[in-house]
């Protein structure tokens, strides 16, 4: 059981204690932050040049999302790691939902799990929601009527554009990169390097309670953190809109001569941490997978592939 | 079209909260910084303190290149946006001028060509925390500093710091014997020398400093 998800923390887990690793043994691999497009963006506005030396790395990242789509939310990222190991047993995506099909609430107790409760009554209202996202307006038309989709909460485009906006002008105004004081990974790696410049200084900081706290503040108490605030989140999710859009990416596909909707299934949409039902899913909302695999390893009749067309 | 914005204005409400806490961040760092006046010891290729804070995206790669741990992700405090940012600390080694930290970075805030590429700092006598200063005897940090001249003892044995010489290696803080020479006391400072940024107050005073002037003015910007 959850197969894939211990996986996903081991990922995650590797590539923490490989960074911590490498901080001792002097290899100067950087954290993710010398990945980050955001840290790019800021650092270009707060400098007033741009850092060639990081493109390369910045670019890579963009090119593999728009390959594998948002991998890096599912697999990498340090906060869906503290949310894969800390926030209990059902899934967590980037809407911070926690183990509820929006959509098919009434239809999905049905399972070998215990009948899930809804707790989170607000992501499950039953209503369809309107992405004020960019081209919702051609999704509208392509949307299966009255699928479990509908009821979704999306990966919110526009609010972490503007998150983005905001951070960017008030980076160049005081001329520091304001986000990496605030960004969940960063205080994930400011945390670990707190701990490995007390091995050097033996003078515990502040920073050892401080970012802790602040961290389960970010993606405990507002769950929405991933997809209404992560500005990384608006560069991946450019990314896969624009992926989306091409058939021959990896996407997740649904074997329809096997697929058991019809008959009640929905395990694919009560364990998708983001909430898609794979078979009724539309471009657009596949936009939101991350490719975490769960949908895939709990499918009963393995009618779940992640391929190409 | 239906269109049911309950859910997207949560997000939004969510993400504005989160733009007018990144504004309040921004401004209060911002002031604290003006009012703070603040310079650290940076590791070498710093253009300057302000170049540096602007350039810096925290990745930590020069902490993990510095092959004798002394550059250090700078703590949380008052000055909070300068947190995880590059400071050099030596004690657990001195600098070499391997430039590793420079060659790593990838941000433009170490470069080669920046004047504190071949100097990083001065430093500075503690005159009621050096022996030999205090006392007399002590000759260790005119002994093990490898410029020549930047260190020198006067008649009475004390040392004094050639500021023009001195390129703020660190090894004369290193080695610094005082503490374990002297009984504990709480309110001198635990070295005799220290090596401290070009652009604080402290490097502006010329001569040694008493351990109250020194942490005073250690990570004070200089009024110039």
């Amino acid at each position: 059981m959850n197969k894939m998800r211990y996986l996903r923390i081991g990922v995650a887990t590797a590539v923490l204690v490989v960074i911590f690793a490498c901080t001792f043994a002097h290899v100067p691999i950087g954290t993710l932050c010398a990945l980050c497009p955001v840290g790019f963006t800021e650092v270009m506005l707060a400098g007033g040049s741009i850092p060639w030396p990081l493109l390369p790395g910045v670019l890579i990242v963009l090119a593999v999302v728009f390959i594998l789509g948002r991998v890096f939310c599912s697999w990498v990222c340090p906060t869906s790691w503290l949310r894969n190991v800390f926030g209990g047993k059902k899934p967590r995506g980037l809407t911070g939902r926690t183990g509820v099909c929006a959509g098919c609430k009434s239809a999905c107790v049905a399972g070998d799990e215990d009948p899930r409760k809804s707790d989170d009554g607000s992501a499950a209202s039953g209503n369809e929601e309107l992405n004020a996202g960019v081209g919702s307006d051609a999704d509208t038309l392509e949307r299966a009527s009255g699928a479990p989709n509908d009821a979704r909460v999306r990966n919110n485009l526009l609010a972490q554009g503007m998150v983005l906006a905001v951070l960017l002008v008030v980076s160049f105004i005081v001329h520091f990169p304001v986000f990496c004081l605030f960004c969940p990974i960063g205080l994930v790696f400011g945390t670990m390097f707190a701990v490995s410049r007390m091995f050097v200084t033996w003078q515990p900081g502040w920073e050892l309670i401080v970012f802790p706290a602040i961290l389960i503040l970010e993606l405990f108490v507002l769950r929405r953190w991933c997809s209404a605030i992560c500005p990384l989140g608006f560069f991946f999710g450019l990314m896969a809109k624009a992926r989306s859009k091409i058939e021959f990416l990896p996407k997740v596909r649904v074997d329809e001569g096997v697929c058991i909707r019809s008959e009640g299934c929905n395990v694919c949409a009560t364990t998708c941490p983001e909430d898609i039902c794979a078979p009724t899913s539309t471009r657009r909302d596949l936009e939101d997978c991350t490719l975490c695999l769960d949908c895939k390893e709990h499918c009963p009749t393995c009618a779940i592939h992640i391929k190409g067309k | 079209m239906k269109r049911n914005t309950d859910i997207s204005r949560r997000q939004f409400c969510i993400a504005g909260c989160a733009a007018a806490g990144l504004v309040a961040a921004g401004a209060l760092g911002g002031v604290s910084r003006e009012q703070a006046h603040a310079v650290y010891l940076r590791p070498p290729g710093a253009e300057s303190e302000r170049d540096l804070l602007a350039k810096c995206d925290r990745c930590e790669r020069c902490v993990q290149a510095c092959p004798y741990d002394l550059v250090q992700p700078r703590p949380l405090s008052l000055d909070f946006s300068t947190v995880g940012t590059p400071e050099l600390i030596y004690k657990a080694g001195y600098c070499d001028f391997c430039m590793k930290c420079v060659d790593v970075c990838p941000t433009g805030a170490l470069t080669a060509d920046a004047p504190s590429a071949f100097n990083i700092g001065v430093a500075k006598i503690i005159s009621d925390a050096c022996i030999a200063w205090d006392w007399g005897g002590c000759t260790i940090c005119a002994d093990v500093c490898p410029v020549e001249g930047a260190i020198t003892l006067d008649d009475r044995g004390r040392p004094h710091v050639d500021e023009s010489l001195c390129d703020g290696c660190g090894l004369c803080e290193l080695e610094c014997p005082a503490a374990s020479l002297r009984a504990y006391n709480s309110a001198l400072a635990e070295k005799g020398i220290y090596v401290v940024s070009r652009e604080s107050e402290a490097a502006a005073t010329s001569g040694a400093l008493t351990t109250e002037r020194f942490e005073q003015t250690r990570n004070l910007r200089a009024e110039r």
